[in-house]
Parts: structure tokens; sequence; C-alpha cells
């Protein structure tokens, strides 16, 4: 009979090990807690540099994105010529466009932004969103690594380059 | 001497908690911490009056000179005000505060840092982030960081 009640007995656990661990790694976690989830999006400055080496074979895309209060228009070539002018309400259709360049041009990984004056800044972070990666789910962009393979990619201009000066 | 006997086996008796509440609200806790923990190593005090923009990007912050301009367009640095960014022109106290920054940071040239946060206000115009960026850049900070909030 002693014998039996000694086998029903269940055994207890030792929690005290585990809930000092918990309590160290909240304390980490409360510590390094940071309630803003914050990233960044990378810029720089233009600079200008005397070029010595030689003309190359196809000509730079020269991406350039003016932005007003209506219109977003893309530029491109050396002249700056139209390739299409998008709806500041419409920015999907931008990033549609810049898929488009992208596939003609996969070498290619900077934009110019050249907003209006009085532009506020959270609209000109959406258009960057949009210049800067593949928004749909399902759509992927040619790209082309340092030995010229090409892959699929997310990443369209993700070099994004303000004019600075006036 | 059989009194004594029972006190004795009173006393060695553990208490016994129920801590399983407690470990509810551990456990809704360490969740809920996991899910905000962010490993960058930027730290941010924004000033007030100062609201960062939503994006997409997900690229994680670093450790830089932070400069926070507001509503109003005042600059902040180090809790300190600086300067008013108006248009795009340079501004020089800014100007004045950031190569001095630069020359106590590194006596050498080429470890100099380049980058610089820039937290800026959701609804400043580009004017402002104009004249703040070119006097930046002309102060030797060439690698401006926009500083955003993640949207899910």
């Amino acid at each position: 009979m002693l014998k039996r009640k000694k086998l029903n007995k269940m055994p207890k656990l030792n929690l005290i090990p585990i809930l000092d661990a918990i309590f160290i790694f909240i304390f980490f976690l409360l510590m390094s807690a940071q309630f803003l989830d914050i990233y960044e999006i990378g810029s720089d400055a233009p600079i200008t540099t005397t070029l010595t080496q030689p003309k190359p074979d196809k000509e730079p895309l020269n991406l350039t994105l003016e932005i007003s209060n209506q219109d977003v228009v893309v530029k491109t070539g050396v002249d700056g010529n139209v390739y299409k002018k998008i709806k500041t309400t419409n920015l999907q259709a931008l990033n549609d466009v810049l898929i488009e360049l992208k596939n003609k041009h996969p070498e290619e990984n900077s934009a110019i932004l050249k907003p209006n004056s009085n532009y506020e800044y959270h609209k000109i972070v959406k258009v960057i969103d949009h210049t800067r990666e593949v928004l749909k789910a399902d759509v992927f962009v040619t790209a082309v690594d340092e030995k010229k393979r090409r892959y699929p990619s997310k990443v369209l201009f993700d070099k994004i380059i303000f004019e600075t000066q006036n | 001497m059989k009194r004594t006997f029972t006190r004795k086996r009173e006393k060695a008796e553990p208490m016994e908690l129920d801590i399983t509440s407690l470990l509810d609200i551990l456990v809704i806790l360490l969740v809920f911490l996991l899910k905000s923990y962010n490993a960058t190593n930027l730290k941010l005090d924004l000033v007030k009056s100062l609201v960062i923009p939503d994006s997409k990007a997900r690229d994680l912050g670093a450790h830089a000179i932070i400069l926070q301009v507001d509503k109003d367009a005042n600059i902040w640095c180090e809790n300190k005000k600086i300067g008013r960014a108006t248009d795009g022109n340079k501004i020089d106290p800014l100007y004045d505060f950031l190569k001095n920054k630069r020359e106590i940071a590194s006596t050498d040239e080429s470890k100099k840092a380049k980058s610089i946060n820039l937290v800026l206000h959701k609804t400043l115009p580009y004017k402002a982030m104009q004249g703040v960026m070119h006097t930046s850049a002309l102060a030797g900070y060439t690698d401006f960081k926009f500083i955003v909030q993640g949207n899910y």
C-alpha cells in the first residue's frame, strides 16, 4: 500500500532556474526596447568628378524624378527626355514604370530626385518607397551581379540622390 | 515529547506558491517584448513636436550623429537647438556646429565619419530638408540616413 502511494506521487518540476532566466531575458529586452520601430533610408549627396575614363558604349540611364504637387515626371538620358508623367495620387503606376525601366537597364541602380520646394517630406518618402523596390508581391525584376550574371530581384533603384544645391 | 516532534514537522513544511498567473504575465510580456525588439544600435530620443514618417524601408539604422528638425523647422542636436531651416541655403550655425563636431571626432581626414542621421518631421517642406542636407554636405557629412518608422 505504501509503495503504491509513492508511485502515484507526481514529481515536482523545479521552475526556479527557468524563471531566473526569463526574468533576466525580460530585463534585457526592457532595457533595449525602443517602442518606435525605426529604420533608415540611405541617400548620398551628389559629388561631381571629372571622368578620365573612355566614354561607355551604352548611354547611362540618368533616371531623374521631378516631383511636383500633381505629377512625378520620369526623365531619362543625359538630355533629360520625358519618359512618363504620373499623377502623385497613383504612385503604383510609378512603380510599374520603374519596373519596366529596370528590366531594360538591369545594371543601373540610382535615381535622382528633384522635388518641388514645398513638397512634404512624408510624400517624398512615399515616392522613395515606390522607387527603391518592387511593391507587388509576385513581380520580380532582372538584376545583374559583379560577374554580369542575371538574377531575379525585388530591388529597383535603391541609390537615391537628392539635388541639394539650388 | 510528542508535542515537540509535531512542531518540528510543521516548521519544515515549505510554503507553496501558486505562480501560474505570474507565469502567464511573464509569457505575455516576453512575446510583446520579442515582437517589439529592434536590433539597431541607433538610440533615438525624439524632440517635442516631431513625428517621423512611415516607410516600407527595412534597413536598420546605425550609430552616427543625429540631427532632428521639428515641425517648426527648428534644428536640434544632442538636445540643443542649433538653428532654423527656412530655405535651401546654407545654415551657418549648423555648419559651424557640424564642422566643429567633425574636427573633434578625428584629426585624420580618412577616418572621419561621413554618415549623418536625419530625423525630420513628416510635414517638413523640401526646401527646409534641402537646407539641412546642403549644409551637412558642406560640413563633410555626405552620407544621409533618413530615419523613418516601419509600417506593416
